[in-house]
């Protein structure tokens, strides 16, 4: 259960999380049904991952997860095929160069002590973000923004100036540190909780239940259940019981160790969600023998992925052909990377191994999929003659001690867009490039990408890019893991990747 | 009498101080310092400076120890690392609370029961009724607290549903609300709790009741009831009491586990986040507290054989008067 935690903390510090990632707000067009009174109620369970420390600040470094999109909004959210929606934001457009953003509020909503919501509020919850104080984890990700000229033309307009082009800057308000919270709020919105969201905040207590209900005036139309609690188990064992009890609804990310006993229960249905979550082997690219491109190359040719997938993952994960962009992304390339022996043995002998290699390969248990994937990784090499050393290390002082500072280690990371992994892990320079590589090519076309307001160009750009890196760069990355969630099955409209808090009911049994 | 108890406390006191250091040099020389374990992998050196000289750890150890342990004597027990706005002592309060109803309702059920079993496993040796009880109870002493906790919790919370499986109240909530989450945790400590006790009891029935001052009673016509009220269980209970203070005293450690299977907000669960989440303070302060509550139950157990036990008594009346 620790590694879990951790795993997960570190997945969220880090961006995106695996539980952040699940959870995009979603909103079907406005002409549902609207006679049906929100009723029911939906319980929730959380991991308690700041020990009680957590406040619903949205941009804070220990923001209260589960309640962030049932009491806020962001100005964009994120539909079922990755695409981009309007939903604070009703529409936006850029000048020429991608430099200057415009974005046209929605009117008529307000917040839920019924201040109207105008671009005051988003300039404020930009400057909340951007406050060096709060230490938030979407400063780095909205850094691109020239924060003191950002301005608001009238009520109903803001206009984002950037320090350099970006062509998806849009991508980067679905951060969760952009939910919009209300102008002049201070430290009070950590308890309050105010936004423009379905939900109202009844009662706020991390460690034991927290509680909302539903928000008639929502601009969206009133939420399907009335309430929704959300109660704190730091045991992943007791959540499961807690959901196996019937004292909690739904269940986020379990482990695929349960998967047996829910499936002996016909009342809950099992939901299995692509991620872009992935663990990867890291090669120094600057340090012998990975500074040899075909050393590297006969070091990816040795993974059987498929085989990777079933006995790691049982299954519940896609391939990867080491490069971080995920199936799910608008930019996705398939970069199809068999497993080939003959040729490994064949570029290791090229650069001068033919008595084949040994490594040592540093692991720990700091995600749960490594220690399996490092054994397996050392049997699938030893057919090429490469001997691969197992070195176990705690998972204390892991990312200080040995991550960045050993040739040859595992890491793992939450989902990211294309451009945001390819930039901060990838390019020349980033400060989390965990491989040292460095590319001059590689770079140029992410920049040409960022400036490159055409969409399919845009696009052939972060392919192109995502093949390089394929090809050439220090990342051995066999997988994608799914997230695996449980939901009672009288719970509906909670199965997919981007579900909308709003618009799930609860059946009557 | 008093002398003795005079001099179990100053004894105490010096162990607390023992321990005390030791909880100090053991969060010391964890691997790694908590400034790296705190930031992981976003340990930059500047935001590890910043960090360090944040909790002072860029101080001498043995000058951080004097003042934590001169402060925390005082009753400033500083603020919680992972929780900045949280002071310590009232989070162990209320934590405390909950661990002190949940573990006496356990301590004195348990109590009356093995006391009772145990006595008649003894007095009925070999019987079908000892066969069963002292069976029964060796299942529940092999059986590791969190596998019982898990069987309690899938029958009476999964298959059955009459108790909550887990706790989902509030730290803060009454008695009245936290109540039907204690039974189960309860129980579970109970069953282990039992099994120790009773078989302490029983063996020292079986030992009193074979002793000559019985044998001799019975001799002498001594009714049987009376022989088992008069002689037997006074006599059989005494070495009972530090079983019953051991097993007290093992309380305080199994709630750690019973607390986190069940999610119940008692300081064994404040415990085993503190401890994940490299809280030191906090980790430090629940260690003392711990030290402390341990310590003063033995005092308790011993003044209470002492009181109980006219030739002991006896003997240190005369130790002090001289």
């Amino acid at each position: 259960m620790q590694s879990r935690r951790q795993f997960l903390r570190i997945a969220a510090t880090l961006g995106v999380a695996a539980v952040s990632t699940a959870c995009g707000a979603t909103i079907a067009p406005n002409n549902a049904s609207q006679e049906n009174a929100s009723k029911g109620t939906l319980r929730l369970v959380h991991t308690l991952e700041w020990a009680g420390k957590e406040v619903l600040d949205p941009a804070s470094p220990v923001r209260f997860f589960p309640t962030i999109e049932l009491l806020y909004n962001r100005l964009v959210r994120m539909d079922e095929s990755g695409k981009l929606q309007p939903e604070l934001a009703e529409s936006w457009q850029a000048n020429a160069t991608a430099t200057e953003w415009t974005f046209n509020l929605r009117k008529n909503v307000t917040f839920h002590n019924d201040a109207a919501f105008t671009a005051k509020d988003v300039l404020y919850t930009l400057n909340n973000v951007m406050n060096p104080k709060l230490e938030s984890p979407g400063a780095a990700v909205l850094a691109i923004v020239k924060a003191a000229e950002v301005k608001a033309v009238d009520d109903y307009t803001v206009v984002f100036p950037l320090n350099q082009p970006h062509a998806d800057f849009p991508l980067l308000l679905l951060h969760y540190s952009m939910y919009i919270i209300p102008d002049g709020i201070g430290d009070a919105i950590n308890t309050t909780g105010i936004g423009t969201g379905p939900f109202v905040l009844k009662q706020f207590a991390p460690e034991g239940m927290t509680t909302v209900v539903a928000n008639p005036k929502y601009w969206n139309g009133a939420p399907g259940v009335a309430q929704v609690d959300v109660v704190g188990i730091a045991d992943a064992e007791g959540r499961i019981s807690a959901l196996l009890a019937d004292q909690v609804d739904y269940l986020e990310a379990t482990s695929p160790d349960s998967v047996a006993l829910i499936q002996q229960k016909p009342d809950y249905a099992l939901i299995n969600l692509p991620s872009g979550n992935w663990p990867v082997f890291v090669m120094n690219t600057t340090e012998a023998p990975f500074d040899d491109v075909r050393v590297r190359t006969a070091m990816k040719l040795v993974v059987d992925r498929d085989a990777m997938v079933k006995s790691v993952l049982g299954g519940y994960g896609k391939v990867s052909g080491d490069h971080p962009v995920w199936p799910g992304d608008q930019y996705y390339q398939d970069v199809p990377r068999p497993r080939d022996i003959e040729k490994a043995k064949a570029l290791l002998a090229e650069a001068g191994f033919p008595n084949g290699l040994e490594v040592t390969l540093y692991t720990s248990d700091i995600d749960v999929n490594m220690i399996p994937m490092t054994v397996l990784y050392k049997e699938m090499a030893a057919e090429a003659g490469i001997t691969v050393n197992i070195q176990q290390e705690a998972a204390d002082g892991y990312w200080n001690d040995i991550w960045m500072q050993k040739p040859f280690c595992c890491s793992s990371w939450g989902e990211r867009t294309a451009d945001q992994v390819l930039n901060e892990v990838y390019r020349s320079g980033a400060s989390w490039n965990e491989t040292f590589w460095s590319n001059a090519e590689f770079d140029g076309l992410l920049d040409q990408a960022r400036q490159q307001l055409d969409y399919a160009q845009r696009k052939a750009l972060y392919q192109q890019a995502q093949q390089l890196l394929s090809d050439e760069g220090g990342a051995i990355i066999p997988f994608f893991t799914d997230i695996l969630s449980v939901a009672h099955k009288r719970v509906k409209n909670i199965n997919t990747r981007y579900f909308d808090y709003a618009k799930v009911t609860i059946e009557a049994s | 009498m008093v002398w003795f108890v005079v001099r179990r406390v100053i004894s105490s006191l010096v162990t607390l101080m023992v321990v005390a250091t030791l909880i100090f040099v053991a969060t010391e020389v964890l691997p790694g310092d908590v400034a790296t374990a705190v930031l992981g992998r976003e340990a930059t050196p500047k935001r590890l400076a910043e960090l360090r000289a944040q909790l002072q750890l860029d101080r001498p150890a043995t000058e951080r120890y004097w003042d934590w342990l001169s402060a925390f004597v005082q009753g400033d027990w500083g603020n919680s690392l992972a929780r900045p706005q949280q002071e310590i002592r009232p989070l162990i309060g209320e934590r405390l609370r909950n661990s002190l109803w949940l573990s006496s309702i356990a301590g004195i059920v348990g109590i009356v029961i093995s006391l009772v079993l145990g006595v008649f496993a003894g007095l009925y040796r070999n019987r079908w009724f000892d066969v069963v009880v002292s069976t029964v109870s060796l299942i529940g002493m092999s059986l590791p607290e969190f596998v019982i906790g898990s069987l309690l919790m899938l029958l009476f919370g999964v298959v059955w549903a009459l108790l909550p499986a887990v706790t989902i109240v509030q730290p803060q909530a009454t008695l009245g609300e936290l109540i039907p989450s204690m039974i189960l945790p309860s129980l579970t400590l109970v069953i282990v709790m039992v099994a120790y006790i009773l078989r302490m009891v029983r063996s020292s029935v079986i030992d009193v009741a074979h002793s000559e001052y019985v044998q001799m009673a019975y001799l002498k016509g001594v009714p049987h009831r009376r022989v088992v009220w008069r002689h037997i269980i006074p006599n059989a209970l005494i070495p009972s009491i530090n079983a019953v203070a051991l097993t007290i005293a093992w309380l305080i450690g199994g709630i750690v586990v019973v607390e986190s299977v069940f999610n119940f907000p008692g300081i064994g669960r404040l415990l085993s986040s503190a401890v994940s989440d490299r809280d030191l303070p906090l980790v430090q302060a629940l260690g003392l507290v711990g030290a402390v509550i341990y310590i003063g139950i033995n005092i308790c157990a011993d003044i209470a054989t002492l009181w109980l036990t006219p030739r002991l008594r006896t003997q240190y009346w005369r130790t002090a008067d001289e």
